[in-house]
């Protein structure tokens, strides 16, 4: 018995470092989002900045703006315009301070220097005024401590000043959160990649190294410390594997039986096929042993009878003749009987065979009819050979080829009651046929698919009238188509029958049963 | 007197009926009911025709007819094989060991004799019987 070789899937190439790692899938998903997030981030850190910047600065320009609103007050009360550019001037020296103007109460202009909003020079009035501005009325205080309006003091601060300190602080969050983004960013990656990427990895040259063994053999189960999701992948991994190879174990011990139940079976049928033909022999043998066994003593019987009957021992009396003729007779039909169950013994057994040799079909033909021409003129039977003249020799085996005429021939002589026995032959294309017609009584048609039958006689009365096995035409069938033939009849019941054989010209391999 | 003729055959009633049918036909008949009697009896008499049984006790047909074939003083003796064999090549393994001739069990009387003398060539085709 062959070993069943042990299934085992094909052995795949060792895992290669994958060229699209997990972690960098990641982090092209995650970083556009975090990229968005710090904007977001920054946007609302300045914004929160520059309302903050533009509520110090109004603080800044209100309380400036008080500083020096006694002095100016002074300065336009005696209109000291030196000293009130002087104090303005010194004004604009404040960083958050970019304009500044003096009028009187009537509206006269003392003072404009630095940067002014728009509107005193013509500003559209769609534009927003963005400039800040801090006023306070100047007053003249007299000893007694009343106090006269005499102008109004104006301090601007433009948009460039909010602007400026805004922006250093914008820089610098722009410029954290950027660096935040990559450095968290940075450190995903490359957790992913150690923890995450390396554990896959880890799992997979796991699998490949399973893979190279028979599925059917337990392996090491994949290590993974964590109860994360890999744990359970890993896990059911483990579980999916061992579940194989238990199966896969259980497949080739069934495989293995069925191996066993097959060479058993197959011995089995190797014994049974030896005795078969330990059997045929035998039966080959005893066919031989019959066929010589029986003939022999019939050797004798025909042979003394016929010599008594000829005369050779002495005179014979009528009476003696008569019943010595009977003997004969009865000893012929005996051998006809015990070559007939012969035959048909050879025929079930495989065994009947004809030979392949060119004979003069002529000949066998005129020999077959003459030896029948006692019979038919016992009964008072015309029996008449018609041979077309293209009926030459043929290849078969002649014994058979004669067997059969005799058989058809005699059988028609023997169910025909008046009348005559027509047999004729000629070549019909690539066949020669005979034809053996009577005018007997007739075959039924429910009869003419039984006659080729073995053991079939038509209808069980005529077996006593007309002896005979009733082997005959199953035989006779037998050996026609062992010589490549074929054998057919016509009847009707009182028109006579015809039975008719035709054998191809060429050979057509005579052949065993 | 026509001849010798050697018959080797167990069966003592074939033996005899064919020794019968070959006197009554003017032959001397010697028999042999082995094939060991048969050839030495065939050594000893140089039979003009051996008449041989194919199937014998003992040594077979076959083998007695390649014996007496090997012997060069007999190797001209016409062997005809009496056989009730009838199975397809019989004839031709009697005719490969050496036979001239292969008649067929049950013989008839009224041709036997014609059927052996077209063994004896130098001899004038005799009809059977008296």
């Amino acid at each position: 018995m062959v070993d069943p070789e042990p299934l085992t899937l094909a052995h795949p190439d060792p895992p290669m470092p994958s060229p699209h790692p997990l972690a960098r899938r990641l982090i092209r998903t995650m970083f556009p989002w975090f990229l968005l997030l710090a904007f977001g981030m920054v946007v609302a850190q300045v914004t929160v900045q520059y309302f903050s910047v533009n509520a110090d600065i109004d603080g800044d320009l209100a309380s400036l703006c008080a500083t020096i609103e006694q002095p100016v007050a002074d300065q336009v009360w005696e209109l000291n315009l030196p000293a009130l550019g002087a104090l303005t001037e010194g004004t604009l020296s404040h960083s958050i301070v970019s304009g500044v103007q003096v009028t009187t109460s009537e509206g006269q202009v003392l003072v404009m220097s630095g940067q002014l909003p728009m509107a005193r020079m013509g500003k559209p009035w769609f534009l927003p005024n963005l400039y800040k501005q801090a006023s306070l009325p100047l007053y003249f205080r007299s000893q007694r401590g009343s106090r006269n309006r005499i102008g109004t003091l104006s301090l601007y601060s433009s948009p460039g000043v909010v602007w400026q300190r805004v922006r250093a602080g914008l820089l610098t969050a722009l410029v954290s959160s950027i660096a935040m983004a990559l450095g968290v960013g940075g450190l995903c990656f490359v957790t992913l990649r150690t923890q995450l990427s390396r554990s896959v990895a880890g799992i997979s040259e796991a699998i490949a190294g399973w893979q190279s063994q028979p599925m059917e053999r337990p392996v090491p189960r994949i290590q993974y410390p964590y109860r994360d999701e890999l744990g359970d992948l890993v896990h059911a991994l483990n579980e999916n594997r061992a579940h194989l190879a238990a199966s896969m174990g259980e497949l080739n011990r069934l495989n293995r039986n069925q191996e066993l139940i097959i060479a058993t079976r197959t011995a089995d049928l190797r014994e049974a096929k030896e005795r078969a033909e330990a059997a045929d022999r035998i039966k080959s043998a005893f066919l031989a042993t019959m066929s010589h066994e029986l003939r022999t003593p019939l050797n004798s019987i025909i042979g003394f009878t016929g010599i008594l009957v000829q005369g050779l021992v002495g005179p014979l009396n009528d009476e003696q003749k008569k019943q010595l003729g009977m003997v004969r007779d009865s000893s012929n039909h005996l051998l006809e009987l015990i070559n007939d169950v012969l035959d048909i013994s050879k025929i079930e057994a495989g065994q009947l065979e004809v030979t392949a040799q060119r004979f003069d079909l002529r000949e066998a033909l005129e020999k077959t009819i003459r030896s029948l021409g006692p019979l038919a003129r016992k009964r008072g039977i015309d029996l008449e050979l018609r041979l077309a003249p293209e009926v030459g020799s043929l290849v078969g085996d002649r014994r058979r080829v004669e067997q059969i005429v005799m058989n058809l021939a005699g059988n028609a002589i023997k169910f025909t009651e008046q009348g005559g026995v027509t047999v004729d032959c000629r070549v019909q294309g690539p066949e020669v046929e005979v034809r053996v017609r009577d005018t007997g009584i007739g075959i039924g048609p429910e009869d003419l698919g039984l006659l080729f039958r073995p053991f079939h006689q038509v209808d069980s009365g005529t077996t006593r009238k007309y002896e005979g096995t009733g082997l005959g035409l199953s035989i006779c069938k037998r050996l026609v188509e062992l010589m490549g033939g074929r054998i057919w009849v016509i009847s009707a019941v009182g028109e006579g029958s015809t039975f008719s054989f035709a054998l191809p010209l060429q050979d057509s391999g005579g052949g065993q049963a | 007197m026509k001849g010798t003729i050697l018959y080797i055959e167990d069966n003592p009633q074939n033996l005899y009926l064919l020794t019968f049918i070959l006197k009554a036909a003017d032959y001397q008949v010697i028999q042999a009911t082995s094939g060991e009697a048969g050839i030495t009896l065939a050594n000893a008499q140089a039979p003009d025709l051996i008449l041989l049984d194919i199937q014998l006790p003992g040594m077979d047909g076959h083998a007695i007819a390649r014996q007496l074939r090997s012997n060069p003083a007999l190797q001209r003796i016409p062997i005809v094989a009496v056989t009730s064999y009838a199975m397809v090549g019989d004839r031709e393994k009697a005719l490969a060991a050496g036979c001239s001739g292969y008649i067929e069990k049950p013989i008839d009387p009224d041709t036997f004799v014609a059927q052996i003398e077209v063994h004896l060539p130098r001899r004038p085709v005799a009809t059977s019987g008296e």
